[in-house]
């Protein structure tokens, strides 16, 4: 009948066949969420136990987006790096599950308008991240 | 040491706070920046431009956590999502990286506070409505494959839907995707109000659907937040993450209502919002 829910977006899965759109989903949003949290309350904890964080600095700090200097940070063990890659799983956990839609989309449901459509969705979600200043 | 315990209470406040916030933000659908905002702001003395970017970053978190459950009871409509993605996340970007260095938060603040009062209207006449009837596809709905079906647990039943209204949702989501980059917020009572008044799409779905899309949304807006430094790491920490306690336990309340419960929470949630929003909006300190 209707395929728009993750439901009929493809028919139940046959043994060994591959996992239901809502499955991947689910699992993307549930591992995403409560990983990036994971993340993020580790580094809230390295902040504390191992730089003694103090309200000075939790009030002013800010998010450095750049990747190189995240890197290095998090080979130091650096509370706040630990803090900022957390917060980066977070922000993609939603881009991922559009991902996931349109991997769907065009291998499961051969639906070129909406491949398209989800395509457009995803450029415009990294839009900020990646090209805009 | 006293600067560890200034620490650790200026945290507890901060997650007290937003709990609270992830509850109701979660059961009436709003996403839990609308209330976040205000509160941090006036009970915290958090700054605005702070307050907004740890929220757009807590409405992601909520707007998952809340979809790991929807998605499980098959109730969001991915189409829907999609298409009106497409302007949502293009609103997003334009208030995000162009209208926050341009716009006085006041203003908007005023504006979104009237017509969150007056959209009470509708949503009070409609109360009580379990599922909408007399709907028929509009031919864009048709040629879009947008209608569909749930199973809804308090009915018992399959629902079959239909969906119209597709240019005036378009439009309304392309509003909300502004006022999320621009304030922070999930702005899901706009996307609530466009499936429910425009598209006539029954209220589950709604919520579900628009959870779908306040999460891509955010993260649209989140990017541009993070790419330009106005993120605090140690305010997101502790806002997001207890804005989605709240909201787990709000989704678990929410799947066990019916239809005319999530409309009435949602019409309470509102008018407090609404109200404050303008009173803010309009300077008003308390």
């Amino acid at each position: 009948m209707s395929t728009n829910h993750e439901s009929s977006m493809t028919s139940a899965a046959a043994p060994g066949h591959g996992i239901s759109v809502q499955d991947a989903s689910a699992w993307i949003l549930r591992v995403g969420v409560i990983s990036s949290v994971v993340v993020m309350l580790a580094g809230l904890a390295v902040s504390f136990l191992r730089h003694h964080a103090t309200i000075e600095h939790m009030q002013h700090a800010a998010f450095d987006a750049s990747l190189p200097r995240l890197w290095q940070g998090l080979g130091e063990l650096r509370g706040q790096s630990i803090i900022e890659l957390g917060i980066y799983m977070l922000v993609l956990t939603p881009i991922l599950r559009v991902v996931a839609s349109m991997v769907l989309f065009l291998v499961e449901e051969h639906d070129w308008l909406y491949t398209t459509v989800t395509f457009f969705v995803l450029v415009l979600t990294l839009a900020g991240l990646l090209f805009l200043k | 040491m006293t600067g560890q315990a200034d620490s650790l209470l200026w945290l507890g406040k901060i997650v007290g706070v937003s709990f609270a916030g992830g509850v109701v933000g979660s059961i009436s659908g709003l996403g839990g920046g609308i209330v976040i905002v205000p509160v941090l702001t006036i009970f915290l003395g958090i700054p605005i431009q702070d307050a907004i970017a740890a929220s757009i970053v807590s409405v992601i978190a909520v707007s998952s956590g809340a979809g790991s459950v929807y998605v499980k009871d098959r109730i969001t409509n991915v189409r829907i999502a999609m298409f009106l993605e497409l302007s949502t996340a293009a609103g997003a970007l334009f208030g995000a990286a162009v209208l926050t260095r341009w716009v006085n938060p006041q203003s908007l603040s005023i504006l979104f506070g009237s017509i969150l009062l007056l959209s009470l209207l509708p949503i009070i006449a409609r109360i009580g409505e379990e599922l909408p009837e007399g709907v028929h596809n509009d031919r864009l709905a048709a040629y879009l494959k947008l209608n569909g079906s749930y199973f809804d647990k308090r009915l018992n039943r399959e629902v079959v839907y239909n969906v119209t209204g597709i240019p005036a949702a378009m439009g309304l989501m392309a509003a909300a995707g502004v006022i999320s980059g621009l304030l922070g917020i999930g702005a899901g009572v706009v996307k609530v109000l466009a499936h429910e008044i425009a598209m006539k799409v029954p209220s589950k779905v709604s919520t579900a659907t628009s959870n779908f899309m306040i999460g891509v949304t955010a993260a649209a807006a989140a990017g541009v937040y993070l790419k330009r430094g106005l993120v605090l790491p140690y305010l997101v920490v502790p806002v997001a993450v207890s804005v989605l306690g709240g909201a787990f336990i709000g989704t678990l309340l929410m799947e066990r209502m019916s239809n005319a419960h999530v409309r009435q929470v949602f019409a309470a949630a509102l008018a407090v919002i609404g109200v404050q929003m303008l009173l803010r909006g309009l300077g008003v300190r308390f």
